[in-house]
C-alpha cells in the first residue's frame, strides 16, 4: 500500500474566485511583509471583502521560519477562531501555516510532536487554503513544514512532515506571480528543478509522481527561460506556476534527497534563500548519485527519464542519456544566472563551518531518501565540489 | 548456509556487524536510546522474536544486545514491531524502516521526533543485518 497525496487544487487566471464557492467566513491569513508591501495581500482582502467574509492577519512570517514565529502566530490564531486559515507566500508562509493549522486544531501538541505517525484528525476546525505568490516550492502541494530551531551550534532546519498538513486547497492564480521578481523567479524555479529531478530517483519514486516530474520538467524547461527574459509574459508565468505545482505533487509523493539535504543545512547556516542552495546543488548530487559503484538503477532511471524529456536521444546509453540531463540543468542554471556556492559564501566561511554542516546532513530525514547514500566524509566533499564548481568524480 | 535470523548466533553476529559499520558509526554518531524489535508471528514464523538492542554513539551500548525470553520484560526507550512477514521485506531492503511505517507495516512507540532525526541511522541498522548471511524463516 501506498500513496498519492494532493489537495483539491484550482489554478489559471481568476483562480482566487474560488474562494467565493467556500462557505467558511472568518480567514486567518498568514503571509509576509513582501506581501504587504508589494500590494499582493490587497488581492486577497479585497476578494475577501467583496464575499463579505472576515480576515484577522499575520504577516510576520521571516524567511526560515523560526519556531518562535509559529508558536506566535499559532497563539493569534488560537485568539481569532478562524474556520480558515489562508497561507499567501512562498515557501515560508506555507511551512508556517501548515504548523499553525496543526496548533489550533491540536493545542495539546508541540513542535517535536510533527511526525507522520499519528492521527491529527485536522479539518475539525478549520480548511487550508494556500494561495503561492512564487513559482519554485510546491509547498501548497505537500507534507512539509520546514521550521528553523536555534541550537548551540547554530541554526539547524527541523523537516516536520505529515500527510495531514497537505493544505486542503491550493489555488494558482497567476496574478500573484506577475510582479514576481526575475531574481527570485529563477531561484523558485531551481527549487521546482531540484524537486522533480530528484524525486524521480527517490527511494520512495512511484509511476504517479514520474509522470508529475516529466510534465514539470517539460514545461520548466520551455517557460523558465521564456519568463526569465520577459517577465510580462503571462501566458508563460501560469505554464511556470503549474510546474511548480506540478513538481511539489511529484516530490511531496516520493520526496527528496541528498540536495535537499545539502541544501537546508547551507541554508539555515548562511540564511542563503532555499532555491538557490537545492538548485545550485542539484548537478553535483545527480553527478554523485550516478557514479554509484554498486547499482546501475539511477543511471537507467535518470537515463530514461532524459529521453523521455527530449534531452537525449533514444540510442544514447543510460549514463551517456543521464549526463545529458546534468548538462541540460548546468545549462538551464546559466540561462537564468543562478549563482554558484562561492558566490553565496566565502572560502573561509565553508572551510569553518564544513564539518558541521556535513553532520548535520545526517540528521535530515531527506538524506535518508537518495538511492546512494551519504556518510559525513561525502557531504564534506559534495560541499567543497560544489564551491570549487568541481564536477563529482567520487 | 547462513546463520537463523533471531538466535543467540544471530545476535552476537549482529553485534559485530553494527560494531563494525562505519556507515553506522558516521549516521548515529550523537544517538544514545534502545529498542525492542518485536518480530510476530506470521508467515513461516511461528513464534514471537523478542530482540533488546541498546545503541550508544555509533556502537552497540553498554547493555548489550540479546534475544529476550519469552516471559522477559524489559523497558526500552523504543519499541519497533510488526509481523515477520513485514519484517522480511525489511530484511531484504523491499521496503525501508520509516516506510514501513508509513505503511502501517511495522508500530513504533518512543519519542518519534527523535527517531525521524536518525532515519540514516535506522537505514544503515538494516544494512547491518544485510552483511549478515542471515537465514529466514
Amino acid at each position: 500500500m501506498w500513496y498519492f497525496y494532493a489537495p483539491k487544487t484550482v489554478y489559471g487566471e481568476d483562480a482566487i474566485d474560488y474562494l467565493e464557492e467556500l462557505d467558511e467566513k472568518r480567514c486567518f491569513i498568514i503571509t509576509d511583509e513582501g506581501i504587504i508591501k508589494f500590494g499582493l495581500i490587497d488581492i486577497l482582502t479585497n476578494k475577501l471583502k467583496k464575499l463579505e467574509k472576515e480576515w484577522n492577519i499575520f504577516s510576520e512570517v521571516e524567511p526560515d521560519p523560526r519556531e518562535e514565529t509559529i508558536l506566535k502566530a499559532a497563539k493569534q490564531c488560537q485568539e481569532y477562531k478562524p474556520d480558515l486559515i489562508i497561507a499567501l507566500g512562498g515557501g515560508s508562509p506555507m511551512d508556517v501555516a501548515k504548523a499553525v493549522w496543526v496548533f489550533y486544531e491540536r493545542p495539546d501538541l508541540g513542535i517535536d510532536d510533527l511526525y507522520p505517525f499519528i492521527k491529527l484528525k485536522l479539518g475539525e476546525k478549520a480548511k487550508l487554503v494556500a494561495i503561492p505568490t512564487t513559482s519554485g516550492t510546491g509547498a501548497e502541494t505537500t507534507w512539509a513544514s520546514i521550521i528553523t530551531r536555534k541550537t548551540d551550534k547554530g541554526d539547524i532546519k527541523l523537516e516536520q512532515v505529515h500527510k495531514e498538513m497537505i493544505p486542503t486547497i491550493a489555488i494558482l492564480d497567476p496574478v500573484f506571480v506577475k510582479s514576481m521578481p526575475l531574481k527570485l523567479t529563477a531561484s523558485t524555479g531551481f527549487d521546482a528543478m531540484a524537486h522533480l529531478s530528484e524525486c524521480i530517483v527517490s527511494l520512495w519514486k512511484n509511476e504517479y509522481s514520474e509522470a508529475m516530474a516529466l510534465k514539470a520538467f517539460e514545461l520548466i524547461q520551455k517557460y523558465l527561460p521564456i519568463v526569465y527574459k520577459d517577465g510580462t509574459d503571462m501566458e508563460a508565468r501560469e505554464k511556470l506556476h503549474i510546474a511548480a505545482n506540478m513538481a511539489g505533487l511529484a516530490f511531496g509523493n516520493a520526496q527528496v534527497h541528498l540536495g535537499h539535504a545539502l541544501g537546508h543545512v547551507l541554508g539555515a547556516t548562511f540564511h542563503i534563500p532555499h532555491g538557490l542552495t537545492v538548485g545550485m546543488f542539484l548537478p553535483y548530487v545527480l553527478q554523485y548519485i550516478l557514479n554509484d559503484p554498486n547499482s546501475d538503477a539511477t543511471k537507467q532511471i535518470l537515463g530514461t527519464f532524459a529521453k523521455r524529456a527530449g534531452v537525449a536521444k533514444w540510442d544514447d546509453s543510460d549514463m551517456n542519456a543521464a549526463k545529458k540531463y546534468v548538462d541540460e540543468i548546468k545549462r538551464l542554471q546559466k540561462v537564468v544566472n543562478l549563482p554558484s556556492l562561492n558566490e553565496m559564501i566565502t572560502r573561509t566561511q565553508l572551510d569553518e563551518n564544513v564539518d558541521q554542516m556535513a553532520e548535520w546532513c545526517l540528521e535530515s530525514p531527506s538524506a535518508a531518501m537518495s538511492p546512494r547514500g551519504a556518510g559525513s566524509q561525502e557531504f564534506k566533499k559534495l560541499f567543497v565540489h560544489a564551491f570549487e564548481q568541481k564536477d563529482v568524480d567520487f | 548456509m547462513g546463520i537463523l535470523f533471531g538466535t543467540e548466533q544471530w545476535i552476537e553476529a549482529y553485534k559485530e556487524s553494527v560494531n563494525s559499520s562505519k556507515a553506522y558509526e558516521d549516521a548515529a554518531k550523537t544517538w544514545e536510546g534502545d529498542f525492542v524489535f518485536v518480530c510476530e508471528p506470521a508467515g513461516n514464523l511461528d513464534h514471537e522474536i523478542r530482540m533488546y538492542i541498546d545503541l550508544w554513539h555509533g556502537k552497540i551500548g553498554p547493555k548489550g544486545a540479546r534475544i529476550l525470553n519469552p516471559s522477559e520484560e524489559v523497558e526500552s526507550e523504543f519499541v519497533y514491531s510488526g509481523p515477520w512477514t513485514n519484517w522480511e521485506k525489511l530484511l531484504q531492503k523491499k521496503i525501508d524502516p520509516i516506510q514501513g511505517l508509513m505503511q502501517g507495516k511495522f508500530k513504533l512507540k518512543g519519542n518519534m521526533g527523535k527517531v525521524m532525526r536518525a532515519v540514516k541511522a535506522a537505514q544503515e541498522l538494516v544494512n547491518c543485518v544485510v552483511a549478515i548471511d542471515t537465514d529466514l524463516y
